[in-house]
């Protein structure tokens, strides 16, 4: 029943790749591939980050603030001449700090995870305001550009961090210990704390890595664009939350696939090139990505 | 010689105002299994959270390994299963046992699933639950996930594991097997500590039963000495030459008809193995009959938590009368109101307070201020999950009902506070009566 289930949606996939190549101006054209793939980069890596809070049955809605905030640092950084792996590394550490503070907060005083993180979020959105002064960050080194239009078989930059975030997700979910505490927390936090999982410990962890992911993406962003936008990331905690419910992921917690989380990205950064490509107006655009979203909700319901 | 595991000297400890642990001693070697034994509110669950780091007592040392220990290293030796310890359903049965082990994570970061199976298939077979390793959790049966988490204590490292009431819902099947899996987890030198209520046969097969009541330990009671008549008499406070009947679970009283019933007097009902007789009657079905029976559960289930004191009775009248509630609710306030604030001794504040910021005294004024129509009143342990305090509170409420009270209770002590005759249960029927 499981694998006849399987292979009907890979069966359904194919059956939507050849429509979409058949009928959609463009989709004929190899590169077009390459930059759906560059597109899921953004939000992808920022949705592995959410996974790992989601499964231990938290949410982080502070994504979209802190998304801003490390594109602007990172880009501030290299403005005033540190090298681009250190700024790069200074901007990860910036990260896993705020990431650690925020899942101090949550399990520290039991709050709110929805509550604390849109707050903290809203806090940093402010900095990223204070710091950039109100406007984006233009004239960067021409280091950045190279990083952004460096290429290995026709993959960008973007790509080739995605792939990379895929597989240290990968890692950390089904290969080491403190992934199966992850999913322990998230499915059972009582018989998971009892079981001997670190539960304080393991949250900050999945707090970190989201902020982790957030800087990762932030960097991806600024190098490919060539500057640090304020207003990049508006809907950003929409669209990374659709990703993993599109995924399949539990918002309750305990369950939730890396590779799932990965192809709903490409699923979205697709659907939106093809409503591009056939000239859908942005409007009815939010309404069939919304009917989507609700579908894929509906479909895991059914499911489980 | 086995060395000792661990001494526990002089533990008290009170919560909420309520002397739970008083003075307790407590000891055990590697490799032992020891039942502790007693009746509700004597203090079982206090020394297993206790003994398992999950709660600090505010008096007494505990030694581990005959080294005075913290909560966190009790935490990190001991490991606590109770009646609602799961399995978790998200990760495989594999993952279970080895993947949330503490002490591998941290002298490792890498697990994989694939290469832990064997040694968790290899673990299981020697348990006879091999069968399990690739069964979805949620479809495992909840003794077998008890068994499994028992049996992971091997692979964390665990020094000893505490059992609090985890086989109250066995079958005879399930109650062997577990029997085997602790004497087979005692061989590996992990000591088990099987905290229950009544007696059950699981503690025939310990090495040592330690019967506690009032927060103290009353009696230990080495494997070849054990009788379950001895036992009871020290659980339940009378000697067995005293009452030497045996009643089996699950007998029952079918009819009260047959009990002589006199005005004004309380009747008590004894059922010496711990099990209770049911009660064929209930105060929502007892129209016919002029008797109200309740039992602790009415104390909470047969409410409206979120509507008032007062409401409630006013529907539960207005039920009587076969009115709608609603047109007449104001007028049926006025007639209880007085009534209701004299009986039951609440504020007039209280009786308008949402039914569930009750405390379990005040619940019990209220149902017996609901029962006090009928010519007799049967409870049947209404006490039970009560502490101390809340108990003599709930037998004071009891003798100032001056009615007809038939008192149903495994627990000799409490039924001795009335004063009165017992009417001990064998095999459904009374055999004789007891004055006290």
């Amino acid at each position: 029943m499981r694998k006849t289930y399987d292979y009907m949606k890979i069966a359904v996939t194919i059956i939507c790749i050849i429509i979409v190549y058949c009928t959609v101006p463009g989709f004929d054209n190899p590169s077009t591939y390459y930059h759906v793939l560059k597109n899921a980069a953004f939000n992808g890596i920022l949705a592995f980050g959410m996974l790992f809070v989601l499964i231990c049955g938290d949410i982080d809605f502070s994504v979209e603030a802190q998304f801003a905030l490390y594109g602007i640092l990172f880009a501030m950084f290299l403005k005033v001449g540190v090298g681009v792996i250190l700024a790069i590394a200074i901007t990860a550490v910036i990260s896993i700090v705020i990431g650690n503070i925020q899942g101090a907060f949550i399990v520290k005083f039991k709050l709110s995870a929805m509550i604390c993180t849109l707050s903290i979020g809203m806090m940093i959105n402010g900095i990223s305001y204070v710091i950039a002064k109100g406007q984006p960050i233009y004239n960067m080194p021409s280091v950045v550009d190279k990083i952004g239009t460096f290429k290995i078989f026709n993959l960008a930059t973007p790509s080739l961090v995605l792939f990379l975030m895929l597989i240290i997700s990968l890692m950390i979910l089904h290969r080491t210990y403190w992934g199966k505490f992850f999913y322990a927390i998230g499915s059972n936090a009582v018989a998971a704390e009892k079981a001997g999982v670190p539960v304080a410990r393991t949250k900050r962890l999945a707090f970190a890595l989201c902020s982790f992911c957030c800087a990762i993406s932030a960097v991806v962003y600024v190098c490919n664009l060539g500057l640090a936008p304020l207003e990049s990331s508006r809907e950003l905690n929409t669209s990374v939350l659709t990703i993993a419910a599109l995924g399949g992921v539990s918002f309750s917690g305990g369950r939730g696939k890396v590779l799932r989380v990965f192809c709903a990205s490409l699923v979205m950064s697709a659907l939106t090139s093809i409503l591009v490509a056939l000239g859908v107006p942005n409007y009815y655009q939010s309404c069939i990505k919304g009917a989507i979203l609700f579908s894929a909700i509906l479909t895991n319901f059914i499911k489980t | 010689m086995v060395k000792e595991l661990i001494r526990a000297e002089n533990l008290c400890f009170t919560e909420d105002g309520v002397s739970k642990l008083h003075y307790m001693d407590f000891s055990a070697l590697y490799g032992q299994s020891i039942g502790v034994i007693g009746l509700s509110g004597a203090g079982k669950s206090s020394l297993a959270e206790i003994l398992s780091g999950e709660k600090t007592c505010e008096q007494g040392e505990i030694w581990l390994d005959e080294r005075l220990a913290t909560s966190e290293e009790l935490k990190k030796a001991g490991m606590l299963i109770n009646g609602d310890s799961r399995l978790i359903e998200t990760l495989s049965v594999t993952d279970n046992i080895l993947g949330l082990d503490f002490n591998a994570r941290t002298s490792k970061l890498w697990y994989s699933s694939k290469k832990t199976r064997n040694f968790c298939t290899e673990l299981l077979r020697e348990f006879g639950l091999e069968s399990y390793i690739d069964t979805k959790v949620a479809m495992i049966p909840v003794s077998v996930q008890h068994r499994i988490l028992l049996i992971s204590s091997i692979v964390r490292g665990k020094k000893f594991v505490t059992l609090d009431h985890i086989a109250s819902d066995y079958t005879t099947v399930e109650q062997i097997s577990l029997i085997q899996t602790i004497s087979m987890v005692c061989k590996r030198k992990i000591s088990v500590f099987y905290f229950v209520g009544h007696i059950e046969q699981v503690l025939i097969e310990l090495d040592k039963i330690c019967a506690i009541k009032n927060g103290r330990r009353i009696k230990e009671i080495k494997k070849h000495e054990y009788s379950a008549k001895t036992l009871r008499a020290y659980i339940y406070g009378f000697g067995e030459t005293e009452i030497s009947i045996n009643v089996n679970k699950g007998n029952v009283i079918t009819n009260i008809d047959g009990i002589e019933i006199r005005e004004n007097g309380i009747h008590l009902i004894h059922n010496v193995d711990g099990s209770l007789p049911k009660w064929r009657h209930n105060i929502f079905d007892n129209k016919d009959i002029d008797i109200g029976f309740a039992n602790a559960s009415d104390l909470y289930n047969c409410w409206i938590g979120d509507m008032s004191v007062i409401d409630n009775l006013a529907l539960s009248l207005c039920q009587k009368i076969e009115g709608a509630f609603l047109p007449i609710r104001k007028k049926l306030r006025d007639i209880i109101e007085a009534d209701c604030t004299a009986q039951t001794g609440l504020s007039a504040e209280r009786i308008y307070m949402n039914f569930e910021k009750l405390d379990r005294v005040e619940r019990f004024s209220v149902l017996t201020y609901k029962l006090c129509t009928k010519k007799i009143i049967a409870f049947e342990q209404i006490t039970a999950g009560a502490d101390i305090r809340e108990r003599a509170e709930i037998i004071k409420i009891l003798l100032g009902l001056e009615k007809t009270i038939i008192y149903i209770s495994s627990d000799y002590n409490e039924l001795a506070e009335f004063n009165l005759k017992i009417y001990p249960l064998e095999r459904g029927s009374i055999k004789h009566e007891k004055n006290i």
